[in-house]
């Protein structure tokens, strides 16, 4: 009981912070025995005074110009007074920095499904940016682990160089593209160093050490510290590190049957008094759910020929561990490989030996030898992970906190059968309950108005999985877009819509348009021959794509949406914004009004209807919106997609004082981010 | 009573099993909704020189000489040079038919007249797309230009824009 109740205290502490964590000793008497309500509180208290201690470092300095020096891992710089991430490009390699520039707090997420580097960085304990920076000086590392990247990779072909630093040291940028098939085939773990890895170089040196005797596990432990102090902390490494740790002095004291769950529950918490922001990472929470998953769901041992029994326990750990961390993985990467499982089957062994054989021959010189079984086995693991990369899999987008229950509610009755805890109807009883309460509800339609800097784009998410996009902002934004869709549970798009051929609206469309399956795609009449609608043409008709062309008087309906044109005349003349489409979408009861880049000139010539929400013209430019196009459409949200510090003036002040007079609530990318705007 | 509640367990896992997988089909596989397309009929008014002026409501994808012979065919004295009979009419236009000598201010089927980048005022450049008060202003500061090629001396205006402005614009 203690170690869980360890556990909880320092998990509390840590998610709530300081001060608010002290609320949690409130939780203090749910511990049935004195014992571990003290370890509760002991773990709570000690780390609160940890976060305390740590404090804000930067909170004075935050928009004044700084100079910050340190060693610079991972982009993150770690200065004498807390770490800072430098943004710099390109960025340098690990080493040491002197870097002077302008001091700034993290920046959220803007849509739904992008990088969110506060998260990211909340979760590695760094609490500031520095922005436009400049490097005053630069060392390239000269350490121990420069020295053993060099010996590691002496010998071996360009693919498996990038494959073994990724799998012994971390390295995982080396992998490049590869590193995307990791990932697609399930096999992502592999790279990250975790439990996986500790356990081959602990097996490994149990190995080295045979002849000390009991001594042999001490000597384990510390090669493994300074494997751990080469390579970084990362907390999947960390948490192995310090389970493999109490595992090895528990041997050396004799003490041969630790419980694992225990032994992972002391690992969280003496993980979160080292590092207590850690809570807040992906990889912290994968690290452990994942271990849970696989004690939960790997059977006591049974006797069983050797090989059986192998195959047996890694299919169910590899099952458990994906079942424990599933709706993390749906929610953060979009998608399940479906046939993980086999692809860890035949990887595991040869990663099994790749990690020790990679590690042999970076610790100790003159193994070159090992450089022709290490490419042999290099060149299968990739062949298996690039093989299953291509199987299909389960896309899923963004869960919400019900989904997540929902999920562990469904999850616990089987386990509790599985664990002979519960009899197999009630548990299946209690399974099909959670999964149809999570069922029942319909996904109810709305408008994602997307943050594409000084661009456009906005995605219509309408029942039975109808989608429209209009517009897609820069080429640049193409995969960032693509990430946003995918988070916003959108696996093919029915209708995309583009304005007009101008690269701030459309650029993207074309790689969108040959990556991601779309049923119509919608243009403006055709016009002068611009090479964007050239090039988007040709994009349709290489993804199969029917194309339609759309102006005044025209109306499409999908879904239970409809979509009027006013604009522009189809014998309009004049350049591309003139040119623009312009249309009425309306969902039920529900209108919005997208302008596009037309001009507010024209208005006179739309019909007038009264709108819930009013796409402004033009990213806010003066000759986007009237006075006209304000009385006759009397919107009572306008959303204004426009760049921050953009060159252009956008959004006119006239406009938005326009916009205030009639009184319409004024919601801007630059600003706020994406906006979503329901049709229910 | 046993083997009801058996039965009962049975048909309730069935039925939420075929509702999830109902929920999962669509992240399965990829299925695009039918789009319906509709025209509307476009009304015009046409003036000018026709035998009946008047508003007239057009089948879909009507041309300009679909609106003249709605207005009853032109008049004698019409100027059909000054039009674009091929051009597709919209919804909500007036087609006004000149009068052969008459300029023909019409806003359908006639290519705007070009302004003189040497000669029109500020005003006259304004109504130019893609020139604005600014734009309109450097224009004449630059001045004179012998040909439309000259006018990327402009600060403002690349060899790009320049194939933008070029229908609408003459020395």
């Amino acid at each position: 009981m203690i170690p869980y109740a360890l556990a909880a205290g320092a998990l509390l502490a840590s998610l709530a912070g300081w001060p608010w964590g002290w609320l949690g000793l409130l939780a203090a008497p749910l511990w049935p025995d004195r014992k571990a309500r003290l370890a509760f509180v002991l773990a709570l208290g000690l780390v609160l005074l940890r976060l305390f201690l740590l404090g804000d470092p930067w909170a004075g300095e935050i928009g004044r110009e700084v100079t910050v020096t340190g060693p610079l891992r991972n982009g993150v710089v770690y200065d004498a007074r807390g770490p800072v991430l430098l943004e710099v490009f390109p960025r340098p390699a690990d080493g040491w920095v002197r870097a002077r520039g302008r001091l700034e707090r993290p920046r959220p997420a803007r849509n739904p499904g992008d990088f969110d580097q506060q998260v990211w960085l909340r979760g590695l304990g760094v609490g500031a940016v520095l922005r436009s920076a400049d490097v005053l000086s630069y060392r390239s590392e000269a350490g121990a682990r420069a020295a053993l990247r060099r010996r590691l990779l002496a010998g071996l072909t360009p693919e498996a160089a990038g494959l073994l630093r990724a799998l012994t040291l971390g390295e995982r940028t080396a992998l490049g593209d590869d590193k995307t098939a990791f990932r697609r085939a399930g096999l992502a773990h592999l790279l990250a160093l975790s439990g996986l890895h500790v356990g081959f170089l602990v097996g490994f040196f149990l190995l080295l050490g045979l002849p000390l005797g009991r001594w042999r596990y001490l000597f384990a432990l510390v090669l493994l510290l300074g494997y751990l102090t080469i390579v970084g902390a990362s907390p999947s490494l960390l948490r192995a590190t310090i389970m493999a740790g109490v595992w090895l002095v528990a041997r050396a004291l004799g003490k041969n049957d630790a419980p694992l769950p225990a032994l992972l529950a002391l690992a969280l918490s003496a993980h979160l008094l080292l590092q207590p922001h850690a809570a807040w990472s992906l990889s912290l929470w994968l690290s452990y759910l994942a271990v849970v998953g696989l004690l939960v769901f790997v059977p006591p041992r049974r006797p069983l020929p050797p090989l059986v029994s192998w195959l047996r326990d890694s299919l169910y750990a590899t099952l458990g561990a994906q079942l424990a961390i599933l709706p993390l993985l749906l929610h953060f990467f979009g998608y399940l490989p479906l046939f993980s499982p086999l692809a860890n089957l035949a990887a595991l062994p040869l990663a099994g030996l790749l990690v020790p054989l990679g590690f042999a021959k970076a610790v100790v010189p003159g193994l070159d030898f090992l450089s022709v079984p290490i490419n042999l086995l290099a060149g299968w693991l990739l062949t298996i992970a690039r093989s299953f990369a291509e199987l299909p899999s389960l896309n899923w987008g963004r869960l919400d906190a019900s989904g997540f229950a929902l999920y562990y509610l469904a999850l616990l009755p089987l386990i509790l059968w599985w664990r002979g805890l519960l009899r197999w109807e009630t548990a299946a009883a209690l399974w099909a309950t959670a999964v149809l309460a999570a069922c029942t509800p319909a996904p109810r339609p709305d408008v994602w108005f997307l943050d594409v800097g000084q661009g456009d784009a906005a995605l219509v998410r309408l029942p039975g999985n109808v989608e429209v996009l209009v517009d897609g902002g820069h080429d640049w934004d193409a995969a960032r877009l693509r990430r946003t869709l995918t988070a916003l549970g959108v696996d093919d798009l029915d209708l995309v819509i583009a304005t007009h051929p101008d690269s701030d609206h459309v650029g993207s469309l074309p790689e969108l348009l040959t990556s991601f399956p779309t049923g119509t795609l919608v243009l403006n009449p055709q016009g002068s021959g611009d090479p964007l609608e050239i090039e988007l043409r040709e994009a349709a008709a290489r993804g199969g794509v029917a194309v339609v062309e759309a102006w005044r008087g025209r109306s499409l309906t999908i879904g239970n949406a409809r979509l009027d044109f006013v604009h522009p005349p189809p014998n309009a003349s004049g350049d591309d914004n003139d040119r623009s489409l312009a249309f009425y979408l309306s969902v039920g009861s529900r209108r919005i009004f997208f302008a596009g880049d037309a001009p507010a000139s024209a208005a006179l010539a739309w019909p007038p209807r009264v709108v819930e929400v009013l796409k402004v013209s033009h990213h806010g430019a003066a000759g986007g919106t009237s006075d006209t196009l304000l009385r006759r459409l009397r919107p009572r949200h306008a959303w204004v997609s426009v760049g921050r510090g953009n060159d252009y003036g956008h959004p006119a002040a006239s406009v938005i004082a326009l916009l205030e007079e009639y009184g319409v609530e004024v919601h801007r990318s630059d600003l706020e981010g994406a906006w979503r705007y329901p049709l229910y | 009573m046993a083997r009801f509640r058996l039965v009962a367990l049975y048909a309730y896992l069935g039925l939420v099993l075929l509702l999830g997988l109902a929920r999962l089909e669509p992240h399965l596989s990829v299925r695009f909704s039918s789009v319906l397309i509709e025209d509307v009929q476009p009304t015009v008014s046409v003036v000018g020189a026709v035998k009946n002026p008047g508003l007239y409501t057009l089948p879909p994808g009507a041309r300009v000489a679909d609106a003249l012979a709605a207005a009853g065919g032109a008049l004698p004295e019409a100027d059909l040079d000054a039009l674009d009979l091929a051009a597709p009419v919209g919804d909500a236009e007036t087609l006004r038919v000149p009068a052969a000598g008459q300029e023909a201010a019409t806003t359908l089927g006639v290519p705007p007249a070009r302004v003189s980048v040497n000669r029109a005022s500020a005003a006259e450049l304004e109504k130019v797309p893609g020139i604005g008060p600014e734009l309109a202003r450097r224009i004449i500061i630059y001045r004179p230009y012998r040909s439309l090629d000259e006018l990327t001396r402009v600060p403002g205006i690349g060899p790009r824009s320049l194939e933008r402005l070029r229908p609408y614009l003459k020395p």
